[in-house]
């Protein structure tokens, strides 16, 4: 039941109760302490510890070292570094190419399942199990599939007549390999979320489409397309943002192997940090990641805003 | 009519009827090839897990084994897995429940205005600049704070750790859910003499629930999910199964079996509550990106 | 029972004025409405009343007593919402009981209350179903049960009637006045449909832009409309509206229109004088008080469409480049296209001044 909006203003004012009621106030607040209480201590105070970080340079590798500040020095290292821009790259790389192949079989599927309804009562339960299942047991089990030796990925291949193919050795194929994986744990999820969007337009307007005598591709192109467009978006960012935080396939899969054929900034990081306690620089990497990050989403977010207007 | 009118409009009819049937086995192909893909790896993995050491080493593999063991379990059981199983389940209860109940209130404190604008959109932003981060980010700067409180290695800071990492997510989706809610309701309650506290618990709560199981749900597959910070932080106490799970890759070999069957382990109950709670789930996944 | 005033009373939403300088009393057991297109500030009003919204400035008295900051739950007031606003997972008597039970009521009387309540609104036997089982005109009685149960000082409505059918609608009028004659309540009713607020009040409260435009019983501000929103806004067929210019000649005071005139009496002209502006006026006259075919009917007009409304016929004329709508009773001799002449009642003519729509008289 439409509520009647007496003022355009009290769109924005749907749960107001603008009378100041001190009592009330006040039980808000506590409500809302505990859970600021965590995000202020384990959240903001990591992070800006990991920025401070970033200035100093500080290696805990060796017992008894004392962080020392060197300014934006181990920015400027980090530019000059090799092997780092190409982790950035093929971090970039790797989201992109995952997002990609994310979209058009979501969407594919999506239109599948909206055409489809009932089928979509059975199979939804299907497309949870990629979804759902723990990434370090995907990362294991793909492994499992992809081994030269005793995985059945080779044995098909090699029931259609070709040789076998090293996957996760061979420094070409490693990647893609992984992005596999990461594509069929992430496609269900844009699936959904397509096919949402899309049981949410009007059908009026594709009956008025059809009275009008347009062809199924012309629907798609231009009706369900641009309407789906907010949806698309948030999507589109929500993805790209879990696609940078991928890391468990890769520590099972590759750890970074072979080489650095896998070394995605993750991972990058996680070694820093973790392995070779260089935290000085592992904080500058992470900075550097939030900021990207950060800029990427800002884009988006604003794009977002401008197409709802 | 002419016979010739008559046979052209039984030619469109029939080029039509071919089509639709093609059309619908097209679709079928389809939907068989996309059910192989997902089900065959879950099915190696569950194979593999009941299979001998050496068909599961064999080349070229078994795909359809003949013979079945519960070596791999057993291996698998006599290594302490039930502590690792316990350490999963505790944390992951505890961490729904502190994340949600944390989470809710503040989501619920923030759909009421009282609260004055700039704050709400201070907070707002905070919960989605921590939902987009990256938690490798983090995981520093929480090793060397825990170790510094001595809790490394404690279920504890698994707990304190998750709940952190959950709350941002809790409260994005609960949000939603709470301003979902008509306000003519929470308006009439109070007329009807309710304050604050009364209007939460008997209105807003019980037509919340839903919203609210979504959330647990997911905020428990998270935890008994999480790797990265589970390695970090702990050792061999606190061990979760993830952990435990990647323990079995090391330089010189992959145990295979076992992995597998911790694997099995680990995602059965996780996937069987999905399946059950399939409409629950769908629910939340498309909860932020369509609005209405 | 209670007496309500509104001292001043403004509302802004930002930089809008939602509620512009409110001023009313509120007689005990008076049944008053407010009335006006949407956006007007009639809700608003009603929710400040109830203690949903806060005034900006200004004082709202329920009772003699100061009730801006009071709690609505405080207030003694009791509301029904345009969308009923039922509690969805309680069933009707605990959705009427709930004030009774919030404010810890014997079981015993709550029992007994909400079943009095029921017996008035008819709807004993839905006690146990829950709202979503519920037609439209039903659960709106639920909602009344709920207000009426917990005896207020003041019943507030906010367009109960809005989401009913039409038929309903015109049943429902009816039931409400006598329910609330029968509680002997004071009441508050907010609509935007000039029929309701026509017929169940004692007085109309007539709003538009946050502003007052007239206050007063429905036969005043039907008959005596103070200015031009106020007599295009009541009465269905609306008022019909023409422009026209004052003339002094040497035999008195004519009005003239586009297509014809008329001479009017000096008490009339010189009320319309008043008005400062001479130039240019607008004449009212309601579709009632227009005479057709008669013998002293001097206006040329064609007729382009007539409605049959059953009982009565509803018909527009077109007199030069204006459009008149008249009623007039069925079995009229009257036909599409027919030129036919039309005249106005003098004694029911209404006259605005253009520029400030203010009426002369």
């Amino acid at each position: 039941m439409k509520n009647k909006i007496n003022n355009v203003n009290l769109s924005k004012t749907k749960n107001v109760l603008t009378v100041d009621y001190k009592k009330d106030k006040i039980i808000l607040w506590l409500f809302l302490s505990p859970a600021f209480i965590f995000i202020l201590f384990a959240n903001i105070y990591p992070i800006c510890y990991t920025i401070f970080m970033s200035f100093f340079k500080y290696n805990k590798i060796i017992p008894g070292t004392v962080p020392v500040f060197i300014g934006i020095s181990n920015y400027i290292n980090i530019f000059k570094d090799v092997v780092i821009r190409e982790s950035f790259l093929k971090t970039v790389y790797f989201v992109a190419a995952t997002v990609i192949v994310e979209f058009i079989i979501g969407m594919l599927l999506a239109l599948l399942i909206t055409v489809n309804l009932k089928a979509m009562q059975y199979l939804r339960g299907f497309f949870l199990i990629p979804l759902m299942m723990t990434p370090v047991v995907a990362g294991t089990l793909w492994r499992t599939m992809f081994d030269p030796m005793s995985g059945p990925i080779n044995y098909f291949i090699k029931l259609f007549g070709f040789q076998n193919i090293d996957f996760l050795g061979n420094a070409s194929r490693a990647l893609p390999s992984i992005m596999v994986v990461e594509i069929w744990q992430a496609t269900p999820v844009v699936m959904f979320i397509l096919a949402a969007g899309i049981q949410a337009l009007p059908i009026d307007i594709y009956k008025a489409a059809d009275v009008d005598g347009a062809s199924k591709w012309q629907i798609f192109t231009k009706i369900t397309l641009p309407l789906l467009k907010p949806v698309f978006f948030v999507a589109l960012l929500l993805r790209i943002m879990d696609a940078f935080k991928v890391f468990d396939t890769i520590y099972t899969m590759t750890y970074g192997g072979p080489g650095r054929a896998t070394e995605l900034i993750s991972m990058l990081i996680y070694k820093q940090g973790l392995k070779y306690f260089d935290i000085g620089k592992a904080s500058t990497l992470s900075v550097m990641f939030l900021i990207i990050i950060f800029l990427i989403s800002i884009n988006f977010l604003r794009n977002i805003q401008k197409k709802e207007l | 009519m002419l016979n010739s009118d008559y046979a052209k409009i039984e030619d469109i009819m029939a080029k039509f009827k071919f089509r639709k049937v093609l059309g619908k086995v097209l679709l079928y192909i389809l939907t068989i090839f996309i059910i192989i893909v997902i089900i065959f790896p879950f099915y190696w993995l569950v194979t593999t897990s009941i299979k001998y050491g050496i068909d599961i080493s064999a080349t070229p593999p078994i795909i359809f084994p003949n013979r079945f063991t519960l070596e791999n379990y057993i291996t698998v059981f006599n290594s302490h897995i039930g502590k690792y199983i316990l350490n999963s389940f505790i944390v992951s209860i505890s961490t729904t429940f502190l994340a949600v109940l944390f989470g809710s209130l503040a989501s619920y404190s923030l759909s009421k205005t009282y609260i004055g604008s700039k704050i709400r959109n201070a907070f707002l932003i905070g919960v989605l600049i921590v939902r987009i981060f990256p938690p490798v980010v983090t995981t520093m700067p929480y090793y060397l704070i825990i170790t510094k409180f001595g809790l490394y290695d404690t279920q504890v800071s698994m707990i304190i750790t998750y709940v952190a990492y959950s709350i941002p997510f809790v409260m994005w989706l609960m949000l939603g859910f709470f301003q979902e809610l008509p306000s003519e309701i929470d308006r009439a309650a109070l007329v009807d003499g309710c304050n604050l506290w009364q209007r939460f618990t008997k209105i807003t709560l019980p037509l919340a629930l839903p919203g609210i199981a979504v959330t647990a749900i997911f905020a428990y597959i998270m935890a008994w999910n999480e790797f990265l910070y589970a390695s970090v932080l702990t050792s061999q106490n606190a061990k979760t199964l993830p952990v435990l799970i990647a323990s079995y890759i090391s330089d010189q070999r992959i145990q295979f079996g076992p992995m597998t069957a911790t694997g099995v382990l680990l995602v059965i109950p996780v996937l069987l509550f999905s399946i059950l709670a399939q409409k629950y789930l769908v629910r939340g996944l498309t909860f932020g990106a369509v609005k209405g | 029972m209670a007496e309500i005033r509104f001292e001043n009373v403004t509302k802004k939403f930002g930089k809008v004025i939602a509620v512009n300088n409110f001023n009313l009393v509120i007689e005990n057991q008076e049944f008053v409405t407010l009335v006006g297109p949407s956006g007007c500030g009639k809700t608003t009003t009603l929710n400040m009343l109830a203690g949903l919204e806060d005034p900006a400035e200004g004082l709202i008295y329920i009772d003699n007593e100061i009730a801006n900051i009071q709690h609505p739950g405080k207030r003694n007031i009791a509301m029904v919402f345009q969308s009923y606003a039922l509690y969805p997972h309680m069933n009707v008597f605990n959705n009427i009981a709930f004030g009774l039970k919030v404010k810890k009521v014997r079981k015993e009387e709550i029992f007994k209350k909400v079943n009095e309540a029921a017996k008035i609104l008819g709807i004993e036997d839905l006690l146990n179903r829950k709202p979503a089982e519920l037609s439209g005109g039903q659960r709106q009685r639920v909602a009344l049960g709920r207000a009426i149960v917990r005896n207020p000082k003041v019943f507030l409505l906010d367009e109960p009637l809005s989401n009913l059918d039409a038929k309903l609608r015109i049943q429902m009028r009816a039931d409400l006045r006598l329910l609330f004659n029968r509680l002997e309540g004071t009441v508050v009713y907010v609509t935007h449909d000039q029929a309701e607020a026509m017929t169940l009040s004692d007085k109309v409260v007539i709003m538009q832009y946050g502003l007052i435009q007239q206050v007063g019983k429905p036969a005043e501000v039907y008959d005596f409309p103070k200015n031009i929103f106020v007599a295009g806004f009541l009465g269905s067929p609306s008022m019909n509206f023409i422009d026209s210019i004052l003339e002094e000649r040497l035999d008195g005071t004519y009005i003239k229109t586009q297509n014809f005139e008329f001479k009017i009496n000096n008490e009339k002209a010189s009320k319309i004088k008043a008005l400062n502006k001479l130039g240019s006026l607008i004449i009212g006259i309601r579709p009632e008080d227009i005479k057709i075919g008669r013998p002293d009917c001097l206006i040329d007009s064609k007729i382009e469409v007539i409605e049959n409304m059953g009982s009565s016929y509803i018909v527009y004329f077109r007199v030069g480049s204006n459009r008149v709508v008249a009623t007039t009773e069925r079995y009229s001799n009257l036909y599409n296209g027919q030129n036919i002449k039309i005249g106005f009642n003098l004694d029911k003519l209404h006259i605005f001044n253009k520029e400030t729509g203010v009426a002369a008289f």
